[in-house]
């Protein structure tokens, strides 16, 4: 167990220099002169000739071999210099650390409802197994996985805002900008909804959680299938086990063997997929952030990407990228520990 | 063995998920076969067509009030003139080089019309080709094409409305036509959605005109969707477009041709990055050790980027379109094969046949070849249809996004962008334009649930661990 | 040993059918036998034989798939297959108890081995946990492993395969029963561990007064194991009869040909017969007798047999009606 942590923890550091290699190496693509225009006024940029270029190239260091290049890259990184943001209008760092609250609040309040309902409803399928409400429950599974978040998310604005009006888009309503700007609000947690409840303010709370229910159905669903199957398939495989028939055979009553036996057994492989969930639910918001209108991390990337901010992209990819694999460690570690045979073994 | 593989087609063909997901595919390839004739390309690929045909017209809607004659007159000066002008700037010189190179490439494609491989990159070469067609623009009415087409390549814009205004006559003709198409329309009482008049005509309306004249067309490829309308607004009207329009397009076109684009991505990304994952996997299980170790620390490099977020940055580097999206989408496609396959062999390895083959001295290649491919094809088949359809979604997200196919691709997330600013509906009509999402909604939603049905029955027969 | 002839359950023309996609597989067609107080009934049969699917059936432990078409299960009396299944439940565990084939896999790896004991204990005896623990560490020592304080407290993955199967039996041992089901008990440990296992049963069997039902497809461990026998082949029991008769005396040709394909120490240069065929598809078994495509006296009146056992003697019964052919033969 110790020395499994103590592999991951050797390798880490290599993944994460290996995605930034890639990352790095993908910019190179861009060439040099896409490159320079990063530095330089666009106005500018069209009149230089072609020495002027050469010469700018070299004062940036555009012409050293690629591994200074990505030395100089890696060791700005380190230091936070991700570079400036044309979409952000200040630093990439800073750009994403003002938007990361907003996405790690949807993501927060995305868990809860996303594991809790997509394990019950694969539990249910799997003891009904082939039973009227299993098929009821695949059926709603397959769907889900079928509906790209994308067209779902459209659907639920037209009926939850556009003709019920329950659900606007957006992070916040208008009158709520204010009160968070003004002075007597305090930002503690930096997560809007947390905040607005230590300054007591259960109206702002109010405004941001109804802000959040349409982004949250939006990923529900296609988690919920992807959980549920998973959940389901890992459940009738452990209830095909011997030792679910041992304690059948003990005589004991139907519910104490799903509760007891079956459940422990069947979630231990899902601990994997449901913590590689969470992670991914930071980057599966670009689009439901994009649709909703949301600011965060995910629609600032794409309107990065629409508006070719390539310094932003970039930190936007490594900060994605390094939530994922630090989480994977920390899931793995995590499974090591749930399960006697690895704990223990 | 025989009885054994009869067995699992039976159980396979008595699944209710294999027989939605094989109907519906069955369905998508013969739309995707016969495209061209359930959504004819209304375009100069033909050059025997009729120029003058009214049903090849825009059909466009018209506001509710005939306008009144006076008005009339400035109106068809202004539209002419103004359309012209908007054509002509939208091909400059050095532009149109690449626009004969377009159409020529396009030909080639579809390989219909060899009279059109022959015009060459040059203009004046368009221009001898468009003069050998003038017979044909004569005959449908049109005596002072020639001048028109003169002046419109020498790009001289004053000559070239002076010299459409010539012209009037015959376009008064032209419009009387539509007038016709207008009354047709009422009687359809498609009237009720339409809001536009001739002053709202724009250039979209008048390249078609332009078009028409010169047989000169910038959306020559099939698979773009005709922009008939300027106007971006969805538009309903059963009766000349099934599913209605959206951005000036038809969507039953984009739905019909995007059925096209969804195989093609599909199918190309599936088939190179299940190969890639095949070789890479095949290679680390099958050699072990350093290789293996390596191989699979890089895997782990490329998983470490979210699939979207990486497609994103890719297609922001390489630029914008849908082999972009692809190259993206197999670069980060792979990883899943690797590990499958790299899993199965490391098991096969450790089987007893094998070693038994080993200790009597078969070729490791053989071995592999003979033992491991039966045991792995299926898991990896499987893990590629399931695929499919989450990689097809990844398509339309980027395009949805912005970042996939150009504009007029005809693609189901293209025209979900379209539709995305309209959800909202108008005031006091909340689902006015339910159409303009449903439609290409319905398609992708069914096509991605037909390959994913198709994957949970193969899945089902297949996986010896859920057999009953 | 003392064997009453009061039988303690009894099994007629029990019918267990699966209704698998592929069509019906009749794993248990037509089967009856008696099991009496303190016995070993040995049931024998290749795999596939229907012979573990009887002994589920028995403790009402199948999946949806498969449906009891008729027959009867008496245990003390009262038809098993009638009860509900919340009495079943009391039956199980703490009347009739089971053992499965593979240690490794029938305990459950999240849970100790105590724990594992001390639920039946629970349930049925109504003690207190504390209480269950003792009882449970007894029966870990009576089951011969040492060190039953610390062994309580491990998972399974940390016992050796025999020890597990030790701890199976302390398990099913835990609530007294009167009937034992061994489904391949020492099949899969290794063969010193498996005499050791044998012999603790049989100890344990003489101590508790237990039936015992013995399913193995080993011929040697039915010689060592078992007072009666019951030898099934495709669903069906072909051959019924103690010890002595099956062994000394079989009346059927698959009893005859499972017997001569076991190697013996005391015959000298002996040919080793296998039997031809293959084991037959249980959605297309043969029509008469199922064993005649294989048997080396079939005949042409094989083919449209009825499934009956004709009787031998009072104790001996068989499938085969040609039995006469077999006197000829004798056993190698």
């Amino acid at each position: 167990m110790t020395a499994y942590i103590i592999r991951r923890l050797l390798i880490l550091p290599l993944i994460l220099l290996g995605v930034t290699f890639i990352i790095f190496g993908m910019m190179q693509l861009l060439g040099s002169d896409k490159l320079l225009a990063a530095y330089v006024n666009p106005n500018v940029f069209d009149k230089l000739t072609d020495e002027e270029l050469e010469a700018l190239k070299d004062k940036y260091g555009l012409n050293d071999p690629l591994i200074v290049r990505y030395g100089k890259w890696l060791n700005g990184v380190l230091h936070g210099d991700l570079g400036w943001s044309v979409v952000g209008k200040t630093y990439v760092s800073e750009a994403l650390m003002q938007r990361i609250p907003y996405t790690a609040e949807l993501a927060l309040y995305a868990i809860f409802p996303v594991i809790g309902v997509g394990i019950w409803l694969g539990i249910v399928a799997a003891v009904n197994h082939d039973k009227f409400i299993d098929h009821a429950i695949r059926i709603f599974a397959v769907i889900g996985w079928s509906f790209p978040d994308f067209v779902f998310g459209l659907f639920i604005l037209m009926i939850f805002y556009s003709f019920l009006g329950w659900l606007p888009p957006g992070n916040f309503s208008n009158w709520v900008e204010d009160a968070i700007k003004s002075s007597n609000f305090h930002y503690i947690t930096h997560i809007l909804s947390l905040d607005a409840l230590l300054n007591g303010r259960f109206d702002i709370f109010w405004d941001v959680i109804r802000h959040l229910i349409g982004p949250i159905i939006t990923i529900s669903w296609l988690w919920w299938a992807y959980l549920l199957r998973i959940t389901r398939s890992s459940m009738l495989e452990v209830l095909n086990k011997e030792y679910i028939r041992t304690a059948r055979a003990k005589g004991l009553d139907e519910k104490v063997v799903i509760n007891k036996h079956a459940k422990r057994n069947a979630l231990i492989p899902v601990t994997t997929v449901g913590g590689a969930m969470v992670i991914n639910l930071f980057a599966g918001t670009v689009i439901v952030e994009v649709i909703f209108n949301r600011v965060g991390l995910g629609s600032f990337v794409a309107q990065a990407a629409t508006q070719l901010d390539y310094a932003a992209i970039m930190g936007g990819a490594l900060f994605y990228s390094t939530i994922l694999v630090v989480g994977n460690l920390i899931i793995d570690i995590l499974y090591a520990a749930i399960d006697p045979r690895i704990r223990l073994g | 063995m025989r009885v054994e593989t009869k067995r699992t087609l039976k159980r396979f063909f008595r699944n209710p998920s294999a027989i939605i997901g094989v109907s519906i595919l069955v369905f998508f390839t013969l739309v995707a076969i016969f495209a061209a004739y359930i959504a004819p390309p209304v375009s100069p690929m033909d050059p025997s067509r009729k120029i003058h045909d009214p049903y090849t017209m825009p059909k466009i809607t018209w506001k509710q009030e005939p306008i009144p004659p006076t008005k009339r007159k400035d109106a068809e000066i202004a539209f002419v003139a103004k359309g012209l002008e908007k054509y002509v700037r939208k091909i400059p010189e050095d532009k149109l080089r690449p626009l004969a190179k377009s159409i020529i490439e396009g030909l080639n494609y579809e390989g219909k019309i060899e009279v059109y491989a022959k015009v060459s990159r040059t203009k004046t070469k368009i221009k001898s080709y468009l003069k050998d067609h003038l017979d044909q623009l004569k005959e449908a009415g049109f005596a002072n094409a020639e001048n028109l087409i003169n002046s419109f390549f020498e790009n001289d814009l004053v000559l070239a409305a002076k010299r459409s205004l010539e012209m009037l006559p015959e376009f008064s003709k032209y419009i009387d036509n539509l007038e016709s198409e207008i009354e047709k329309f009422r009687k359809a009482d498609c009237i009720k959605v339409v809001k536009y008049g001739f002053s709202k005509l724009e250039y979209g309306y008048a390249m078609k005109v332009v078009k028409d004249f010169t047989g000169v067309k910038g959306n020559i490829l099939d698979w773009m969707i005709d922009k008939k309308l300027i106007n971006r607004k969805p538009i309903r009207c059963v009766d000349y477009h099934l599913f209605g329009m959206i951005d000036g397009r038809d969507i039953f076109y984009g739905v019909i041709w995007g059925t096209r684009t969804a195989f093609r991505i599909g199918l190309i990304v599936t088939i190179i990055s299940t190969i890639i994952g095949l070789i890479i996997g095949s290679i680390a299980g099958y050699y072990g050790g350093w290789v293996d170790e390596v191989l699979m620390r890089i895997t782990d490099v490329f998983l470490s980027l979210p699939f979207l977020v990486a497609a994103i940055v890719i297609t922001t580097i390489l630029g914008t379109g849908l082999d972009k999206v692809m190259v993206a989408m197999i670069i980060f496609g792979w990883m899943g094969t690797a590990r499958l396959i790299r899993g199965n062999i490391l098991q096969v390895k450790e089987e007893q046949y094998i070693l038994a083959a080993k200790a009597l001295g078969v070729k490791d290649f053989f071995i592999i070849m003979r033992h491991v491919i039966p045991n792995t094809i299926f898991p990896v088949v499987i893990q590629a249809s399931m695929r499919m359809g989450s990689l097809v979604i990844t398509a339309a997200a980027l395009s949805f996004l912005g970042l996939g196919a150009p504009t007029g691709y005809a693609d189901w997330g293209s025209l979900l962008n379209y539709s995305r600013d309209w959800i909202l509906g108008a005031q006091g009509e909340v689902f006015k334009y339910w159409f303009a999402l449903t439609y290409p909604g319905i398609a992708m939603v069914l096509f991605v649930l037909a390959w994913n049905l198709l994957g949970d029955a193969l899945r089902d027969t297949f996986d010896p661990r859920l057999k009953g | 040993m003392y064997v009453s002839r009061e039988p303690i359950l009894q099994v007629k023309n029990l019918k267990t059918y699966f209704y698998t996609e592929d069509g019906v597989i009749k794993a248990v067609d037509g089967v009856s036998f008696e099991l009496y107080k303190g016995e070993t009934l040995g049931i024998v049969g290749e795999s596939g034989s229907g012979k573990s699917v009887t002994s589920l059936t028995i403790m009402r432990l199948l999946d949806e798939k498969a449906k009891i078409e008729s027959g009867e299960i008496l245990f003390k009396g009262k038809d098993l297959l009638k009860i509900s299944e919340e009495e079943m439940r009391k039956i199980r565990g703490n009347d009739i108890a089971m053992i499965f084939q593979e240690p490794m896999v029938a305990l459950n790896p999240v849970y100790t081995i105590g724990d594992q004991i001390m639920e039946a204990i629970i349930l049925h005896q109504k003690v207190k946990e504390s209480e269950a623990r003792k009882i449970a560490i007894d029966l870990l020592r009576k089951v011969g492993i040492p060190e039953p304080e610390k062994r309580v407290d491990q998972y399974p993955h940390q016992l050796s395969g025999g020890m597990r199967q030790r701890a199976m039996i302390a398990m099913a041992l835990s609530c007294r029963p009167q009937i034992l089901i061994a489904d391949e008990p020492t099949t899969a440990l290794d063969v010193t561990i498996q005499a050791q296992i044998l012999e603790l049963m049989k100890e344990l069997q003489r101590e508790y007064g237990m039936a015992l039902i013995m399913i193995t497809h080993d011929m040697g461990v039915i010689a060592e194991t078992a007072d009666r026998v019951a030898v099934m082949y495709a669903g069906r029991v072909v051959e019924y009869g103690t010890v002595d008769e099956i062994f000394k005396n079989p009346k059927h040709p698959y009893t005859y040909a499972l017997l001569s394909s076991i190697p013996r120490l005391d015959v000298e240069d002996q040919e080793l017969k296998s039997i031809p065929g293959t084991v037959p598809d249980p959605l297309n078994f043969p029509s008469g007798c199922r064993f005649h495509p294989r048997c080396e006296f079939a005949r042409e009146e094989c083919k449209n047999l009825d499934p009956k056992l004709f009787e031998v003697s009072p104790s001996h019964y068989t499938a085969c009606p040609f039995y006469g052919v077999l006197e000829n033969v004798g056993v190698k």
